[in-house]
C-alpha cells in the first residue's frame, strides 16, 4: 500500500507522458483522461479504509532513511481530500470531454499534471515538497486560464500569472526561512516548531500568508474574482475545487503540524475567516454572471472552511474537515450546471438567460439542490457543514463567529436566488432566445437555443454532485465520523509526526 | 415504528404522486387524499393511547457523531397538528381535481404537497433539535416550490417567503445548537423532562428570543407579516393548506412545544404577547382594507396568528387551551373560506369582494358555506370560534402580573376581535346580501363544494358538541404546561367577563361594519409608508449595491493593485516580527566576508540602473549582470553546480528575453512621477522586511541535521560523489521531478499558446531570390554552428554522464545543449522550424523519468535508484538508474529551451500578431 502512495503523483505524470502516443484515437484520449483519475479515485477510497481509524500510512519516497528522504504520508485527512479531488477531476474531466475542450491536444496532459501535482501536494510531508507540488499544479493552471481565456480578457490571465508567481515566490520564500530558522523542512521534524519560537512562527507564517493567497482568504481574495471567472466553465469548477483548496489544506497541515495550534494564529485566523465570510458573500451579492457569483462565493466559504481552524478542537476541525469536503463537492456541482448552462446558451450573465428550470427540469433540480447545500438546508451536506460549524463555534464561545456565519448564510441564499429567479425561472424574452451555439469543429450554427435541449453529458456531472451531496446530507454519518478521525490527527498529530520520523 | 411508517407511507405517496398525475392528471387528488386518510386512520389507531395519557416514541441512530438522532414522538399536542396536517391535507387534495385545469400537467403539484404534508408532518413528530430543524426547512422549502410554481409573477414572493422564512430558520438552527449546548443534547425529551437545566443557563434568553424571531417569522408576524399576503400568488389550493392551516402554524407549534421551559419567562411573556396582540389588531386592520378575498383572508390570517401567539405568550393551562382551539377552530374556518375563495374565483371569475353581491340567489350552497365560515371566524355562537374566543377572554384575562395587564390584554383582543368580526360580517354580507352583480353564475358540482362543506360544517358541529375535544385539548395543555389539566369546553360559559367582552366585540364588529364607508375612508386615507415588502426590497438591492462595491477593487486591470495586497500583508508580518524584538541566537561562524561586500556593492549598482533604465534592452542585459554577479556569489561561496546553473539559466533568459523584445517597443511607458516614488517607496519597505527577515532569521544554527547527513553519507548511500547532483537525482528526486515537470509544462504551454503565431514565410530553397544581405548576415552564425554545436553538445554529453560525480547534471547539460540549440536556430529561426521538435523532447523526458522512477519500484521504492554493472566487452561499468533519470531531466529540460526559441523566435518582427482562438481550438499538436 505505501509504495504505491507516490503514484497519486507518479499516474498522472506519466499519464501526460504518454499522452501523445494517444493523439491518434479520441476515444484512447478520452480514456486516459478518465482513467487517471478513476484510478486515483480507487486508491483513495483504499486509503481512506486504510487509514479510517487513525493509521497513517507513509512512504519515504526513494526509500532513503527518515529526514533525507521526501516522506509521502496519508492520514484519514489527505485521504478525504485526496478522494474528493480525484472525483472532481473525474467528473470536470467528463465535463471537459463533454464541452469538446479535450480535443485541444495540449489540455490532457495540462490537466493531468494539474491533478498530479494536486495529489502530491496533499499527500506530501515535506515542505518544500509541498512548495514543488503546488508549483506543477499551479504551472498548467497558467497555460490553462491563458488558453481559455476569450482574447478580451487576456488581462485576466496576465494577473493570475503574475499574482499567483508572486504567491509562489512568497512560499518559496516562506519555506527557506523555515528551513533557515529550523535545519529541516520535513514536517514531522518541523511538529510545534511554529509554537516553541518566535522566530520560527515568523517563518511560518510567511507560509502562511503565501497559503492564504492561494487560499483566497481576504484581504487577499481580490484576484481570484479577477480572474477565475474568465476561464471556461470545466476550468474554474477544477480551479476552484482543486487550487484553491490545496491553498486551505496547506493552511490546515501548518497551522496543526508547524504551530500546533498555537493561540496567537487562532486568533488572526478568526479575524481573517469571518471578514473572509462577510466581504465575499456580498461581494457575490454584486455580481451579475453566474460565475462570478460562484466565484465569490469561493471566496466566502473559505471563509466557513477555515474558521474552524479558529478554534483548534476536535469538534472545531472535524466541522472545516467536513465543510471543505462539501465544499469541494457542492461548488464543483454549482459551476458545472452553470457551465453547462454557458456552454448552451453562450452566456453566464443571468439577466439574459431565463426559464431553463421549466426547459431543463434536472438541471434545475441539480442546481437547486447544490445552491440550497452551499446555503446550508437541509436536508443536504451543507446543512451537516453548517450545522457543525455553528456547533463548534458556539462550543467554543465564538459567538460572533457563530452569529456571523449563520447571518451570511441568508446572504449566501439571497445570492442563490438572485442566479436562480433570474436564470432558472425569470423570463425568457424573445430577442434573446436568438442566440448563437458554436458547436465544435468551428463551425457556427445560428439556432434558438432555447429550442435545443442541453446536451445529456454537460449536466451528468453536476447532477452526480448533486447526488452526492444529498446522499453526505441524509447520510452524513459516515463522513462525519471520518472528519472526527480526521480533526483527531490534527489536534493531536503524534501519529503523523511518529510515522514520518520514524521514530 | 408506526411513526415512521407514517412518515414513509407520505414519502412514497409523494414518489408515486407524479405517476399517479400522470395517468389520471388533475384528479390524481382524489387517490392521494384516500391515502392522506388512510394515513391519517393509521395514525389515529395510536390516539386513544395518546389521550389517555400515554406516548409513541422510535428513537433511531442518524448522526451518532453529532449526537443527532432520528427521533420522533407523538404525543397530545403533536395529534393536535398532526391531525390537521392530514386532515386539512385530505380535503386540500380532494378539493385539488375540480379546481385545477385540465390542460397543464400536475405532477409536480402533487408531489410537492405530498412532500409538504410529509415535511409538515415530520415538524410536529420531530424530538430530535436537529431533526426539528429539518423538518422546518423542508417545510420552508416546500413552500418556496409551491409558491414559485404559479408562475413568473410569483418568483419574487416566492424569494421574499424563502428569504424570510429562512432566515428565521436560521434563528431556529442558532437557538436549537445553543439548547444543545446548555442542556448536553438535541433530545427533546431530556430537554423538556428538566426546563431548569436550560431555564438556568445564562443562553436561555438569547435561545428564547431566537426561538420567536423563528416563529414570528413562519407564522408571518410584525414585521415579517409581508411574505403571507405575497403568497397569495400561489394557486388557492396551497393557500388553504400551506398559509392558512398549516405551515403558518409551524411557529405556533414551535412556541407551544417551548412552553414547559419557557412560559414562565417574563420576557416570552411580555415579547410574545406584544407581538401578538400588535399583529392581530394591525393584521384585522389591514385585513378590513382588502378588496381582494385571498388578501383579506392572508391578513386575517396574521391576525389570527397574532392572537394565538398572544395567548401562548400567557403562559397558563387555560391561556394554552383557549391557544390550542383555537389553532384547531382556524384551521376549519380558514382552510374553508379559502377553498370557497377559490370557487368563486373560478365561478364569478373574480376575487373582488364589491363585485360578489348577492351571490345566495345564484349560488346558494356556496352562499351558505361562506356565511358559515365567516360567522365561526367572527365568533358568533354556537360556532367553534366563538368558544375559543369565549376561552381566550378568560385566560387572558388572567394573565399573570398586574391585574390591568390582562385587561389591557383583553381589551386589545376585543379591538382585534371587533375588526376580525367587521372583515368577517363583511364576506358574510357580501355573500348574502346586496344586489346580485353576476346573474349567470351557477352553483358549482358537489364535488367542488363537499371538500369545503365538510369544515364549514365542522365548525358549527364541534361548536355545539365541543366537549368531545376535551380530551384532546387537555392533552395538549398537559404537554405544553406539565400540568394535569382537565379542560371543560362548553358553549354556554355563563354571565361573567367573557361574555361581556364578546359583548362589546360583536358591538365593535357592528359599528365597524355600519360604518363602513367612513371607516374605509379613514383605513385608505392613511397609505403606509413603507410595506414590508418594499422594505426587503430596499434591503436587498442595498446589500447588492454595497456587494458591487466591495467588488470594485478585485476589478482592477493593473497587476498592482493585486499584488499590493500580499505585499502589504508581508510588510504587517515583517514590520510585527521586527517591533516585538525577537531573540535570536549569534551565527556560529562569521557569515559575512569582505569580498561579499564588493558583490554587493556590484549588485546594489546593476540593479538601481536597472530601475532607472527606460529602454528594454538596457534592462535585460543588467538583468543578465545581476543573474551573473549571483551566479558569481555562488561561486564564491563554494557552489559550482549552483553557480553553473545559475549562469547557464541567465544566458538562455537573456536569449529568450531579446527574442520576446523584438515584440515590444523600445523604451518602457513613462511613469509619473507620484508614482514611482510610492512605488519606489513600497519597494525599498519590502526589501528592508526582506533583509531584515534574512538577516534575523538565517545562518544563525549549525549546519542541519540532513546536511550533515547528506555530506558523509551521500557516496555511501548513492554512489555518487558531487552531493549536489545526488541530492537532486537521488535523494530528493521527486522534487526534481517535479521542477522539470513545471519546465515540461512551461514548453508545452509556450507551443500551445503560440499556436497562433504567423507561421514564417518559408523562403524558397533557391537561395537567389533570398535577400543578399541577409545570406551575408548568415555567414558568421553558419560558421559557428559548425563548429560550436558539436563542441557544445559534446560538453553537453560529457556534464550529463559525470554529474553524479562532479558538477554536471541533466540540468547543468541540457542549458549547455540548448545554448547549442540557440546558436543553430537562431539563424534559421525565421525561416525554418527546428530539427529537434520539442513535444517529443517533452513527453518522452518526462515518460522517461517517470518510468525510470517506477523501475525504483524492484528496490522497494519509487524514484529509488537502482544500481547494476553492465559488462561490455570484459569491462565492467558501473551503471545507475539515476543517469536514466538524469537522461529524462536533460530531454524535458531542452524541450523546454528548443520550444522557447522555436516559439518565440519565429514570425515577422513586426506587431504581435493576433491569437486566433478557433484556430488553437482544432489545430494539431507540434508545429
Amino acid at each position: 500500500m505505501n509504495n504505491l502512495l507516490p503514484f497519486v503523483f507518479a499516474l498522472p505524470l506519466l499519464g501526460a507522458g504518454v499522452a501523445p502516443l494517444t493523439r491518434r484515437s479520441a476515444w484512447l484520449q478520452r480514456a486516459l483522461l478518465l482513467a487517471v483519475p478513476a484510478a486515483v479515485l480507487v486508491f483513495a477510497i483504499s486509503l481512506v479504509a486504510e487509514t479510517r481509524d487513525g493509521d497513517v500510512v507513509t512512504e519515504q519516497v526513494a526509500g532513503w532513511v527518515p529526514g533525507i528522504a521526501i516522506p509521502f504520508a496519508a492520514d484519514t485527512f489527505s485521504a478525504l481530500v485526496l478522494l474528493v479531488m480525484a472525483m472532481l477531476i473525474l467528473l470536470c474531466s467528463a465535463f471537459l470531454i463533454a464541452t469538446g475542450d479535450e480535443r485541444d491536444p495540449s489540455v490532457i496532459p495540462l490537466v493531468l499534471v494539474m491533478s498530479g501535482g494536486v495529489f502530491g501536494a496533499v499527500v506530501t510531508a515535506d515542505l518544500f515538497n509541498f512548495f514543488v507540488m503546488i508549483e506543477v499544479a499551479l504551472i498548467p493552471s497558467y497555460v490553462l486560464i491563458t488558453k481559455s481565456a476569450q482574447k478580451a480578457q487576456l488581462a485576466a490571465g496576465r494577473i493570475y500569472l503574475m499574482v499567483n508567481l508572486f504567491g509562489s515566490s512568497i512560499l518559496l520564500g516562506g519555506v527557506a526561512l523555515v528551513y533557515a530558522v529550523n535545519g529541516s523542512v520535513q514536517l514531522g521534524e518541523l511538529a510545534g516548531a511554529g509554537s516553541a519560537s518566535g522566530i520560527a512562527a515568523f517563518a511560518g507564517s510567511v507560509v502562511l500568508i503565501a497559503l492564504a493567497l492561494k487560499g483566497a482568504l481576504v484581504p487577499l481574495h481580490g484576484w481570484l474574482p479577477r480572474t477565475y471567472p474568465y476561464t471556461s466553465p470545466a476550468i474554474t469548477a477544477l480551479f476552484s475545487g482543486l487550487l484553491t483548496k490545496i491553498g486551505i489544506y496547506g493552511l490546515f497541515r501548518i497551522v496543526s503540524v508547524y504551530f500546533d495550534g498555537a493561540e496567537s494564529v487562532q486568533t488572526v485566523v478568526l479575524v481573517v475567516c469571518i471578514a473572509t465570510m462577510v466581504i465575499g458573500a456580498f461581494g457575490a451579492l454584486g455580481q451579475t454572471t453566474m460565475r462570478s457569483i460562484l466565484v465569490y462565493s469561493t471566496v466566502s466559504q473559505a471563509g466557513y472552511i477555515a474558521v474552524g481552524l479558529g478554534f483548534f478542537g476536535v469538534t472545531g476541525l472535524a466541522a472545516a474537515i467536513f465543510y471543505l469536503l462539501h465544499e469541494m463537492i457542492v461548488k464543483a456541482s454549482l459551476f458545472l450546471s452553470a457551465g453547462a448552462v454557458e456552454t448552451h446558451h453562450g452566456t453566464g450573465q443571468i439577466n439574459r438567460l431565463g426559464g431553463i428550470a421549466r426547459r431543463e427540469p434536472l438541471l434545475g433540480a441539480a442546481f437547486l439542490i447544490a445552491a440550497l447545500s452551499l446555503a446550508g438546508i437541509p436536508p443536504f451536506s451543507g446543512f451537516v457543514a453548517k450545522f457543525t460549524v455553528v456547533r463548534a463555534a458556539m462550543d467554543e464561545q465564538q459567538y460572533i463567529a457563530a452569529g456571523v456565519a449563520v447571518a451570511v448564510s441568508l446572504i449566501t441564499l439571497l445570492y442563490m436566488l438572485k442566479i436562480w429567479n433570474a436564470a432558472f425561472w425569470g423570463h425568457e424574452s424573445s430577442d434573446r432566445s436568438e442566440r448563437v451555439v458554436s458547436s465544435g469543429g468551428g463551425t457556427v450554427a445560428v439556432t434558438t437555443a432555447s429550442q435545443v435541449r442541453i446536451a445529456t453529458p454537460l449536466i451528468v456531472p453536476g447532477i452526480v454532485l448533486a447526488l452526492v451531496t444529498t446522499s453526505l446530507g441524509l447520510g452524513g454519518e459516515f463522513l462525519l465520523s471520518l472528519a472526527e478521525t480526521a480533526a483527531h490527527g490534527l489536534v493531536d498529530s503524534s501519529t503523523y509526526v511518529e510515522a514520518l520520523t520514524g521514530r | 415504528m408506526i411513526l415512521a411508517v407514517v412518515l414513509l407511507a407520505l414519502v412514497v405517496t409523494a414518489v408515486a404522486a407524479p405517476a399517479i398525475a400522470s395517468r389520471l392528471g388533475r384528479n390524481a387528488g382524489y387517490p392521494l387524499a384516500v391515502a392522506f386518510l388512510l394515513i391519517g386512520a393509521l395514525l389515529a389507531t395510536r390516539a386513544p393511547d395518546v389521550l389517555d395519557g400515554g406516548t409513541v416514541s422510535l428513537n433511531w441512530e442518524w448522526m451518532p457523531s453529532i449526537g443527532v438522532s432520528f427521533h420522533l414522538h407523538l404525543d397530545g399536542l403533536s395529534l393536535l397538528f398532526a391531525s390537521l396536517v392530514l386532515g386539512v391535507g385530505a380535503l386540500i387534495l380532494a378539493y385539488c381535481p375540480r379546481y385545477l385545469g385540465t390542460s397543464e400537467q400536475h405532477q409536480r403539484l402533487y408531489m410537492l404537497l405530498t412532500l409538504f404534508a410529509m415535511s409538515m408532518l415530520g415538524l410536529v413528530l420531530a424530538r430530535d433539535l436537529v431533526l426539528l430543524f429539518v423538518f422546518w426547512e423542508l417545510t420552508t422549502l416546500a413552500s418556496f416550490l409551491l409558491i414559485g410554481g404559479a408562475g413568473r409573477t410569483a418568483v419574487q414572493p416566492a424569494a421574499r417567503a424563502l428569504v424570510v422564512t429562512a432566515g428565521g430558520g436560521l434563528a431556529l438552527l442558532a437557538a436549537a445548537v445553543l439548547l444543545s449546548i446548555s442542556a448536553g443534547t438535541t433530545n427533546m425529551s431530556v430537554i423538556m423532562a428538566d426546563p431548569s437545566v436550560v431555564i438556568e443557563s445564562p443562553l436561555a434568553p438569547a435561545i428564547a428570543v431566537l426561538l420567536i424571531i423563528a416563529a414570528i417569522t413562519k407564522s408571518a408576524q410584525l414585521p415579517f407579516h409581508f411574505w403571507l399576503p405575497d403568497a397569495m400568488v400561489a394557486i388557492t389550493p396551497v393557500s388553504a393548506y400551506l398559509h392558512a392551516a398549516t405551515l403558518v402554524k409551524g411557529g405556533i407549534y414551535l412556541l407551544m412545544r417551548f412552553s414547559p421551559t419557557f412560559a414562565h419567562m417574563t420576557m416570552w411573556t411580555v415579547v410574545l404577547m406584544v407581538i401578538g396582540l400588535t399583529t392581530m389588531i394591525v393584521g384585522a386592520a389591514f385585513a378590513l382594507k382588502q378588496h381582494d378575498l385571498k388578501s383579506l383572508l392572508a391578513y386575517s390570517t396574521v391576525s389570527q396568528l397574532g392572537f394565538i401567539i398572544a395567548l401562548i405568550g400567557v403562559g397558563t393551562p387555560g391561556a394554552l387551551a383557549a391557544a390550542a382551539l383555537h389553532t384547531f377552530a382556524h384551521a376549519m374556518f380558514k382552510a374553508t373560506l379559502f377553498m370557497l375563495a377559490g370557487i368563486i374565483d373560478r365561478e364569478a371569475g373574480s376575487r373582488d369582494i364589491r363585485e360578489l353581491g348577492g351571490l345566495r340567489r345564484v349560488m346558494p350552497v356556496t352562499a351558505t358555506l361562506t356565511g358559515l365560515a365567516a360567522t365561526s371566524m367572527a365568533g358568533i355562537p354556537p360556532f367553534i370560534g366563538f368558544i375559543s374566543k369565549e376561552e381566550a377572554y378568560s385566560a387572558l384575562l388572567e394573565t399573570p402580573g398586574p391585574a390591568w395587564t390582562g385587561w389591557l390584554a383583553a381589551l386589545a383582543t376585543v379591538a382585534g376581535a371587533g375588526l376580525t368580526f367587521a372583515y368577517g360580517f363583511r364576506i358574510f354580507y357580501g355573500a348574502f346580501a346586496g344586489p346580485t352583480t353576476q346573474r349567470k353564475l351557477y352553483e358549482p358540482s358537489m364535488t367542488f363544494l363537499l371538500p369545503a362543506a365538510i369544515p364549514a360544517a365542522l365548525g358549527l358541529v364541534l361548536g355545539l358538541t365541543v366537549g368531545v375535544l376535551d380530551p384532546l385539548i387537555s392533552r395538549t395543555v398537559e404537554d405544553t404546561m406539565l400540568t394535569e389539566s382537565h379542560a371543560k369546553l362548553s358553549l354556554w360559559h355563563g354571565f361573567g367577563s367573557p361574555l361581556v367582552l364578546s359583548a362589546l366585540t360583536i358591538i365593535t364588529g357592528m359599528a365597524l361594519f355600519f360604518g363602513r364607508y367612513p371607516v374605509d375612508r379613514a383605513l385608505h386615507r392613511h397609505r403606509v409608508p413603507l410595506t414590508g415588502a418594499d422594505a426587503f426590497n430596499h434591503t436587498v438591492s442595498g446589500s447588492i449595491q454595497l456587494g458591487s462595491w466591495i467588488g470594485l477593487p478585485a476589478r482592477s486591470h493593473a497587476i498592482g493593485a493585486h499584488i499590493a495586497w500580499p505585499l502589504a500583508a508581508l510588510l504587517v508580518l515583517g514590520a510585527t516580527g521586527i517591533a516585538m524584538r525577537p531573540d535570536v541566537a549569534e551565527p556560529p561562524l562569521s557569515t559575512t566576508r569582505p569580498h561579499d561586500w564588493a558583490v554587493v556593492a556590484l549588485l546594489a549598482i546593476a540593479i538601481l540602473a536597472l530601475c532607472l533604465t527606460t529602454t528594454r534592452i538596457t534592462a535585460i542585459v543588467l538583468l543578465g549582470a545581476v543573474g551573473f554577479l549571483v551566479g558569481f556569489w555562488f561561486l564564491l561561496a563554494g557552489a559550482p553546480d549552483l553557480a553553473l546553473t545559475q549562469l547557464l539559466v541567465e544566458i538562455l533568459t537573456v536569449v529568450v528575453a531579446v527574442l520576446v523584445l523584438r515584440r515590444l517597443p523600445p523604451t518602457f511607458r513613462r511613469i509619473r512621477r507620484p508614482r514611482a516614488i510610492l512605488t519606489a517607496a513600497i519597494a525599498v519597505a519590502a526589501g528592508t522586511v526582506a533583509a531584515a527577515a534574512t538577516f534575523l532569521l538565517a545562518g544563525r544554527r549549525d549546519r542541519s541535521a540532513a546536511a550533515d547527513y547528506l555530506i558523509h553519507n551521500a557516496k555511501k548511500d548513492s554512489g555518487g560523489s558531487n552531493v549536489v547532483n545526488t541530492v537532486l537525482v537521488d535523494f530528493r528526486g521527486l522534487d526534481t521531478l517535479g521542477e522539470v515537470t513545471v519546465l515540461a509544462i512551461a514548453g508545452i504551454g509556450l507551443m500551445a499558446l503560440l499556436r497562433g503565431t504567423a507561421e514564417p514565410n518559408i523562403l524558397p530553397a533557391d537561395s537567389a531570390t533570398a535577400p543578399p544581405d541577409r545570406l551575408g548576415n548568415m555567414v558568421i552564425p553558419r560558421f559557428a554552428a559548425r563548429v560550436l554545436v558539436p563542441m557544445t553538445v559534446a560538453i553537453s554529453a560529457y556534464l550529463l554522464f559525470r554529474g553524479h560525480y562532479e558538477p554536471g547534471g541533466g540540468f547543468i547539460a541540457a542549458l549547455v545543449a540548448g545554448v547549442a540549440v540557440a546558436v543553430l536556430q537562431l539563424p534559421h529561426g525565421l525561416d525554418h522550424p527546428p530539427r529537434l521538435r520539442a513535444p517529443y523532447l517533452i513527453y518522452g523526458g518526462l515518460a522517461l523519468a517517470v518510468l525510470t522512477g517506477i523501475g525504483g519500484l524492484a528496490d522497494g521504492s519509487f524514484l529509488r535508484p537502482l544500481h547494476g554493472h553492465l559488462g561490455i566487452g570484459g569491462a565492467e561499468i558501473s551503471m545507475t538508474s539515476s543517469l536514466s533519470f538524469d537522461l529524462g531531466v536533460f530531454l524535458i529540460v531542452l524541450g523546454m529551451a528548443v520550444s522557447a526559441f522555436d516559439r518565440l523566435g519565429r514570425g515577422t518582427t513586426g506587431e504581435l500578431p493576433a491569437r486566433e482562438p478557433e484556430l488553437a481550438r482544432n489545430g494539431q499538436g507540434g508545429s
